[in-house]
C-alpha cells in the first residue's frame, strides 16, 4: 500500500505531473471535440434529410406525376410505408415587406407547395415550426417570451394548416429567408427592429420584423402546360409561421404554401383537356377529358424498423403497379415509365449521398489523424516519468533497503502513470463536454467578443505587468521570466480580442458553407470513451518504460547517487 | 574508555562453516570486486565475520577499504562475487543456486547443509548467511522479507523520503511489509508502532513535520525509528554519526546503544575508533580482509 502513498505524494509535491495531467486533458479533449463535432455533422446531414423528405423520394420534375393520389393511396396500401404526402416544388421571387418605404427586398426561393397534414407526417414539419408558445427547453432570453401566447398559439395553428384565421392560404418561411431574423448565441432567432423615427416605447410587435405579422407575394413562373407561353403568377401571402430545419441552406430559400395554390400557380392543377382541331357550335375547342393535377415529388416514410432501401423497392414494385394500371386503362394522362420516362424512386440516402459520403471520409481521416495525439500523450507520459526516476534514484535504493520489490517500485510508477492517464482522461472529457456543448456560444462570442473580454484580458494584463515589476525587484530571475511570460501571453491575448472586435468578429463554422445554421454540440459517447481509454493505455505504455528502469535501479548505486 | 584487547585470530576458512550455523549473521569468505572504467578494482578478498545474537559489532576501516560495501551485502542490498559471476570455479551460477537450495555441495555434491565451504572437497564460495540460511538460497521475495523484516539500515546522510512527514517515514517499512487486503485491518496498529518509536526516540513531537523541517541529529533518530519500526533482529549502521557534530553524536550512539541494551544486535561501520569503542567486538576490515578481531569489553 506505500505504492498509493507514495505515487499520491509524487504527484500532489511537484508541479509537473500536474502539468502532465493538463496535457494529456488537452490532447483527449482536442480527439473528442474534433470527432464529436465530425459525428455531430454527419448525423445532423443524415438526420436532416429523413426529417425533410422522408424516407423515400419518388420524383417527377416540371412535369409533375398525374393521378398521385392513386400513387398515394397504393403507397400508403404498402406494410412497410407509413404515410406518403405529395409536393410541389419549384422557383419564385418573394417579396418581402422590408425595408420601410415603398422599395422593398426581393429574393429568390424554393417553394414547397404541401399537403400540411400528410407532411406533417411524412416529416417532422410541425416540430420545426419556430414561432410557438415558449416552453421549459427554450432559454430565458428566447425572443418567444416576448411575445404574447396566444399570438404565438395562432401562428403555430396557422402554421400546421398554412392557413390563416380567415381560411386564406398562408406561406411559411424558412427563418433565414427574412435577413430581419437574428440568431443569438443560444440558437434562438430574434426579429431585428428597424430604426424609425419618432418610436413608440415600449415598442409594439409591428415595430418589429417579426414575419407573421407581415405578408409576402410569391411569383412563379410556371413551366408546365407544353409549349405554351405562360405569364408568371403571383399570389400576396400572409406569413403564418417560420420554419427552422436547421440546415441552413433550406432554411434561408425554401418557403411553404398549400398545395392548391402552389399547383395552380404552376398551371399543374386539375384542367380540362381539350382538343384545338374539334370545335363545337360555339367555334370553341372540344373538351376531350381531365387534366388531372399532379405533384412534382410524392415523399415517403418507413414504419418503424424497416429500412429506406427496402421501401423503396417496394415504392418502385408499387409505381410499377400504378403506372401500368392506369396506361391498361387507357387513361388519357397515364404516368410516366419508371425507366426511360424521367421518374427517379430514390431512397434519402441516395438523395444526400453526394454531402453524406464526403463527410465520412473526412471524419475517418480526422479520427485518424488526431489519433496520433495519443502517442504525444505517451512520450509525454514517458518524459515526464524518465525526468522523475531520475530524480528519485535516491528514494528508490533506500525504498529498496527497506524491503521493497522490484515488481513494487515499478508499480509506483505505473500507478502514476496511471493516475495522470485517467485524471488527464477525466478532465479531458469534462473539458471536452464544456466546450461541445457551448461551442455554438463559444464561436458566436468569436463573432463578436463581448466588450467585458477586452476589460478582463487588458486587466489581467495590467495586473501582471505590475505583479512582474514588484517580483522582480528581487532580484530573483526565474519570477521575472515567468512574469514576463505570463504578461506577454495576456497582451497578446488582449490585441487579439481588440483585434476581433475591430474586424468584427470571425466567423469559423459559416452557415452558407456548413449547410447547418449550428455547430452540431453533442458530445460523441462511444468517440469519448475510446478516447479516454486510449490515453489512459498510452500514458501506461509511457510509464512501463521508466518504470522498469526504476525496477532495474541498483540499490547500493542508487543510495549513493547525489 | 575501556582499553582495546586482541581478541583470539580467526579460524581458518575451512572452519568457518560452524560458526555461520551458529550466529545470526555471517559473512564467509566475500569476494567483490567493483569495475571502474577498464579497472577492476577488489573492494572485498575473502572477509568473513561472525555476529552472534545480541552482539554490537563494530567494523573499521579506512575509507574505501570496503566497510560500507560489507554492510551493503549483509543486507542484501549487493550481492557477492560468487552470487553475481556467472560462474564460479567453473561452476554456472544457476547450479550452484540449485544446489545450495538442496544442501549439496555444488562441486561433489556432497551434503553440506547451510555451509560455505564443504569438508569433502574443500570448495568453498562467498556468502551471506541469516540464522544459518545462505541469502543466495533465497527466493526474491524472501529477500525482500529479509529486508523488511531482519534488517534495518541507518545510513551516513539519513536518507528519508523528502515527501514524507516523520510518521509516515517511519511507518514506511510496515507499509511495505504489509498485504494489501490487511491495509485496513493494521494500518491503525502501525501508526500507532511508528508514533511508539518515534517517540522512544524522542520525536514524539514531529510527527507530522517534514525531513527538510529536522536538524541533522533530528534526522538520523527518524532514520533510526524507520530501521526499527518492524523490530529487525539486525541493525546494519553505515557511519550514522559520520554527518554529525560530536555532540549530536554521542546522542545518536547512546539511542543506538539503547536498543543495544534491549537486545537488538548491531553492526556499525565507522571509521572513527572512538565511535567503534561504544561496540563489544570492534573488528578491522584491511586489504579486503577481516584482519584483527578486538574485543573492547574484555
Amino acid at each position: 500500500m506505500y505504492h498509493a502513498l507514495l505515487s499520491n505524494r509524487y504527484l500532489t509535491s511537484r508541479v509537473i505531473p500536474m502539468v502532465a495531467v493538463g496535457a494529456v486533458a488537452l490532447c483527449v479533449a482536442l480527439v473528442i471535440i474534433v470527432v464529436s463535432v465530425m459525428t455531430g455533422f454527419l448525423n445532423m446531414v443524415r438526420s436532416s434529410g429523413r426529417t425533410l423528405m422522408g424516407d423515400v423520394i419518388v420524383a417527377y420534375p416540371v412535369n409533375g406525376i398525374p393521378h398521385y393520389q392513386r400513387l398515394i393511396a397504393r403507397i400508403e396500401a404498402l406494410p412497410e410505408a407509413a404515410a406518403a404526402s405529395p409536393v410541389v416544388d419549384g422557383w419564385g421571387l418573394l417579396r418581402m415587406p422590408y425595408p420601410v418605404g415603398t422599395r422593398k427586398d426581393t429574393k429568390s426561393v424554393q417553394f414547397w407547395a404541401i399537403e400540411p397534414a400528410s407532411f406533417a407526417r411524412v416529416t417532422g414539419y410541425d416540430d420545426t415550426l419556430y414561432w410557438r408558445p415558449p416552453s421549459g427547453e427554450m432559454s430565458e432570453a428566447d425572443y418567444r417570451h416576448k411575445l404574447p401566447p396566444q399570438r404565438l398559439a395562432q401562428a403555430l395553428q396557422e402554421g400546421r394548416t398554412l392557413r390563416d384565421a380567415d381560411g386564406k392560404p398562408g406561406i411559411a418561411l424558412g427563418v433565414h429567408v427574412s435577413i430581419a431574423n437574428e440568431r443569438q448565441s443560444d440558437g434562438s432567432i430574434r426579429p431585428i427592429r428597424p430604426s424609425r423615427p419618432n418610436q413608440p416605447s415600449p415598442p409594439t410587435l409591428s415595430d418589429f420584423w417579426w414575419m407573421p405579422h407581415y405578408q409576402v407575394t410569391l411569383t412563379a413562373q410556371p413551366t408546365a402546360g407544353g409549349t405554351m407561353v405562360t405569364q408568371p403568377k403571383s399570389v400576396i401571402f400572409p406569413v403564418v409561421n417560420e420554419f427552422f430545419s436547421g440546415v441552413y441552406l433550406i432554411d434561408e430559400s425554401r418557403v411553404m404554401i398549400p398545395l392548391d395554390v402552389g399547383q395552380e400557380m404552376l398551371h399543374l392543377n386539375e384542367g380540362k383537356r381539350i382538343d384545338e382541331e374539334q370545335l363545337d357550335e360555339l367555334g370553341m375547342p372540344t373538351v376531350i377529358g381531365i387534366d388531372p393535377a399532379r405533384a412534382t415529388m410524392v415523399l415517403v416514410r418507413a414504419v418503424e424498423g424497416v429500412a429506406p432501401a427496402d421501401l423503396r423497392l417496394k415504392v418502385e414494385a408499387a409505381y410499377d403497379v400504378f403506372q401500368q394500371e392506369l396506361f391498361d386503362k387507357g387513361t388519357l394522362v397515364p404516368p410516366p415509365l419508371r425507366f426511360g420516362g424521367g421518374v427517379s424512386i430514390k431512397t434519402w440516402e441516395q438523395q444526400q449521398a453526394k454531402f453524406i459520403q464526403p463527410i465520412e471520409k473526412e471524419r475517418e481521416l480526422m479520427r485518424t489523424l488526431f489519433s496520433l495525439v495519443y502517442l504525444v500523450c505517451a512520450g509525454l507520459v514517458l518524459s515526464i516519468f524518465w525526468a522523475i526516476v531520475y530524480e528519485k534514484t535516491r528514494d528508490i535504493g533506500i525504498l529498496r533497503s527497506i524491503g521493497a520489490s522490484r515488481l513494487g517500485i515499478s508499480w509506483i510508477f505505473l500507478r502514476y502513470g496511471l493516475v495522470i492517464g485517467v485524471g488527464g482522461a477525466v478532465f479531458g472529457l469534462g473539458l471536452a463536454y464544456l466546450i461541445v456543448r457551448n461551442i455554438n456560444a463559444i464561436h458566436g462570442a468569436m463573432g463578436d467578443p463581448p466588450i467585458g473580454l477586452i476589460y478582463i484580458t487588458g486587466g489581467l494584463a495590467l495586473a501582471s505587468l505590475l505583479i512582474t515589476i514588484v517580483r522582480s525587484l528581487g532580484g530573483r530571475l526565474l519570477p521575472m521570466v515567468l512574469g514576463v511570460l505570463v504578461t506577454v501571453t495576456l497582451v497578446l491575448a488582449f490585441v487579439g480580442v481588440v483585434m476581433l472586435k475591430r474586424a468584427g468578429g470571425v466567423v469559423i463554422w459559416d452557415p452558407s458553407v456548413y449547410y447547418f445554421s449550428e455547430i452540431p454540440n453533442e458530445l460523441d459517447r462511444q468517440a469519448a470513451v475510446i478516447t479516454m481509454i486510449g490515453a489512459v493505455l498510452f500514458s501506461l505504455i509511457g510509464a512501463f518504460l521508466p518504470a522498469a528502469k526504476a525496477a532495474d535501479v541498483d540499490p547500493v548505486k542508487a543510495l549513493r547517487y547525489e | 574508555m575501556s582499553e582495546i584487547r586482541v581478541a583470539q585470530p580467526p579460524a581458518p576458512a575451512a572452519t568457518d562453516t560452524e560458526p555461520a550455523t551458529r550466529s545470526l549473521l555471517s559473512a564467509v569468505e566475500l569476494y567483490k570486486t567493483y569495475r571502474l572504467g577498464r579497472v577492476d578494482v577488489p573492494v572485498l578478498k575473502g572477509a568473513t565475520l561472525h555476529v552472534k545474537p545480541g552482539e554490537w559489532v563494530a567494523v573499521l576501516g579506512a575509507s574505501g577499504s570496503g566497510k560500507s560495501t560489507l554492510l551493503h551485502l549483509f543486507g542484501d542490498l549487493d550481492q557477492p562475487d560468487s552470487a553475481t559471476r556467472k560462474s564460479e570455479h567453473g561452476i554456472p551460477i544457476s547450479k550452484r543456486t540449485r544446489s545450495m537450495r538442496r544442501g549439496m555441495c555444488p562441486k561433489c555434491n556432497y551434503p553440506i547443509g547451510v555451509s560455505a565451504v564443504c569438508t569433502e572437497c574443500g570448495y568453498s564460495f562467498g556468502e551471506v548467511f541469516f540464522e544459518g540460511k545462505p541469502l543466495s538460497s533465497m527466493s526474491r521475495r524472501q529477500r525482500d522479507r529479509y529486508r523488511n523484516k531482519s534488517v534495518g539500515f541507518v545510513f551516513q546522510f539519513y536518507h528519508l523520503l523528502p515527501e514524507l512527514t516523520v510518521l509516515e517515514n517511519t511507518v514506511l517499512p510496515g507499509l511495505v511489509g504489509l498485504h494489501r487486503w490487511r491495509y485496513y485491518r493494521q494500518i491503525g496498529q502501525l501508526r500507532a508502532r511508528a508514533r511508539s518509536v518515534l517517540e522512544s526516540c524522542g520525536l514524539g513531537h514531529r510527527l507530522n513535520h517534514r525531513p527538510r523541517e529536522l536538524s541533522g541529529g533530528e534526522r538520523q533518530r527518524v532514520a533510526i525509528a524507520r530501521a526499527l519500526m518492524n523490530q529487525p533482529k539486525v541493525l546494519l549502521a553505515d557511519e550514522p554519526t559520520g554527518n554529525l557534530d560530536e555532540t549530536t553524536g554521542e546522542e545518536i550512539l547512546d539511542l543506538v546503544a539503547k536498543q543495544h541494551r534491549d537486545g537488538l544486535t548491531i553492526v556499525m561501520v565507522t571509521h572513527d575508533p572512538a565511535i567503534a569503542r561504544r561496540a563489544d567486538r570492534l573488528v578491522r576490515l584491511h586489504d579486503g580482509r577481516i584482519q584483527d578481531i578486538q574485543d573492547t569489553h574484555g
